[in-house]
């Protein structure tokens, strides 16, 4: 019994959503977007997935070993025998 | 005269050569073309648009100037076609979509006047995911595209229409345009040769972009020797897009009898194959025995940081895209598809960190496989982990009973090439026992087309996947 609750605890922290309908209506406020309460669920269970994503990477770039690489926006366009 | 069957089975490169002697007439070519088009895009909807009466009329001024001894370009009288997102001045340029429907441009796309300078005939523009936010070519506007070689199939995207017409030999060349994939997925699982070139070289003005940081057009053919003498038609500097390089092009199509004995062939096992699809895993193999066969070495590498790269993919093809569509998509959001409107709504809510952090990551990225280059002349690896799956999608199981989201996993090799802005060659390179094609990437140095077109004509040369054409016959029974 202790094991099966164990893991139904664990179920529900895993199905915990970064971001929920409400979040979602929150973000789109401050963005200015216009959202009808029927598109919430959709927007939410995508961005929370991709948000947690987007927050590991945002962890592994800000190690200190990575503080002083740049935003690649625009590439120097090297030719193809140069050495960067 | 050879009858239409015969002629559009010419390769781009036999046309363009039988043009320049008279032996065959830009007409020619134009009707055979047109009448494949008549019996596939009923049922595979490969093309949005099709200019019938202008490109007859063009192809018989063709014909009258080989006639009076004067050839345009290279491409004279050869009838390609053009992804909806690049325009044409006058005409209707709809991106696949409800909201450009009725947008004409004032002028021709920079890779479009090249190819007409060059002598082509643009024979029409072809269906796409809509405005080029996804992977499938579900177009909710003018129809699902399906793949020929199975019409039950997608042909992924969103370059789909393109792939599919170069398929079933409608048109001997299209363009294409890729951001995180979508030239060489289409291409993989229509059983063609697509390239996505190095970012900068060849022009994007007059393209509707979707990421701008991301954003390339490559030539969509049926062998190797065909794309690269369209590539050497739309590659160069072009001052109007900014993001343009100025670094000198060549004839690509100098090197491709060069082989490619003693060459390195980078593989990362860690990364591209790992949770692949049994057939394309062995397809991918056999490819690397045939290359090593023709003396070029394998080499196994790994290449730091490669593991971030689809969260990174998804959060700048989210931004960038919501960005340039923020006010179509207050004013008009009825007027997307379903998919791209959530698409483009997320893009909307990520914070300005995430997309930094990701951008911050290319930098690292790209570090990483300039270094590795330092090793290998290439790097080799599937250009997605399955087969074509059915139309209409959104899962799809890579190892069964996983299903896993499409636009993520059709991504997860493409988008490598994509953020590290390195050009990418796609090869077929077998088929699955469904008789579904199975295609391979090619990865190369910044600016080194000439090497991936190189290995692709090597490897052509030595099989015959490119040389199978899709049984159509079967669109019979589609279309009933």
């Amino acid at each position: 019994v202790t094991d099966s609750n164990d893991r139904a605890e664990e179920d529900d922290v895993h199905e915990q959503k970064i971001v929920d309908e409400q979040g979602a209506r929150g973000l789109a406020g401050a963005a200015g977007l216009p959202l009808d309460d029927e598109r919430l669920p959709a927007v939410a269970d995508l961005l929370g997935t991709w948000l947690e994503a987007a927050n590991e990477l945002s962890r592994t770039m800000s190690a200190p070993e990575h503080l002083a690489v740049m935003p690649a926006t625009v590439f120097a366009h090297p030719a193809p025998d140069a050495t960067e | 005269m050879p009858n239409h069957d015969d002629i559009v089975e010419l390769t781009l490169t036999e046309a363009a050569q039988r043009v320049a002697v008279r032996e065959v007439s830009p007409v020619e070519l134009v009707d055979a073309c047109l009448a494949r088009v008549d019996q596939i895009n009923p049922s595979l909807r490969a093309f949005i648009e099709v200019y019938s009466d202008e490109a007859r009329q063009v192809a018989r001024a063709s014909e009258a100037m080989i006639a009076a001894g004067h050839r345009l370009g290279p491409l004279h009288g050869i009838p390609i076609a053009l992804k909806d997102n690049i325009g044409l001045a006058g005409l209707v340029t709809t991106a696949g979509s409800r909201v450009l429907a009725e947008w004409r441009p004032q002028e021709d796309a920079a890779v479009a006047q090249r190819l007409k300078g060059s002598g082509c005939i643009v024979l029409g523009k072809t269906n796409m995911h809509e405005f080029a936010w996804g992977g499938t070519s579900a177009n909710p506007h003018y129809g699902s595209v399906r793949n020929p070689w199975n019409p039950e199939r997608f042909p992924a995207g969103s370059s789909g229409g393109s792939g599919v017409a170069v398929a079933a030999r409608s048109v001997y060349g299209a363009l294409g345009t890729d951001t995180g994939g979508s030239v060489r997925l289409p291409s993989a699982v229509n059983g063609i040769v697509g390239i996505r070139p190095t970012i900068g070289r060849v022009s994007n003005h007059g393209v509707v972009p979707l990421a701008w940081s991301m954003d390339t057009v490559g030539p969509m053919t049926r062998t190797v020797n065909d794309c690269a003498l369209m590539f050497s038609v739309v590659a160069g500097h072009d001052p109007r897009d900014q993001g343009s390089a100025n670094v000198p092009t060549a004839d690509y199509t100098s090197d491709l009898r060069r082989g490619v004995a003693g060459l390195r062939i980078g593989v990362i096992p860690s990364y591209f194959f790992h949770n692949l699809q049994a057939p394309v895993r062995h397809a991918v193999g056999q490819a690397l025995s045939t290359l090593e066969g023709l003396g070029a070495h394998v080499v196994e590498v790994e290449v730091e940081g490669i593991h971030g790269n689809i969260s990174a993919q998804l959060t700048i093809e989210s931004c960038e895209p919501s960005t340039y569509h923020q006010r179509w998509l207050r004013e008009r959001p009825e007027d997307y598809g379903e998919d791209v409107r959530l698409l483009l709504e997320v893009g909307e809510l990520h914070l300005a960190t995430h997309y930094l952090q990701a951008q911050r990551y290319r930098t690292l990225l790209r570090a990483s496989f300039l270094e590795a280059f330092k090793s290998v002349d290439v790097f080799l690896c599937p250009t997605l982990p399955f087969t074509a799956t059915r139309v209409g999608e959104t899962l799809v199981e890579i190892e069964p009973g996983a299903p896993e989201d499409m636009l993520a996993a059709i991504m997860q090799f493409t988008g490598v090439p994509s953020l590290t802005g390195l050009p990418s060659l796609n090869v077929p390179c077998g088929f699955d026992p469904d008789g579904l094609p199975i295609g391979m990437q090619i990865i190369g140095k910044p600016f080194d087309e000439a090497m991936l077109f190189r290995f692709g004509a090597a490897f052509q040369g030595a099989t015959a996947f490119h040389e199978q054409a899709p049984d159509l016959s079967r669109l019979a029974a589609v279309d009933a």
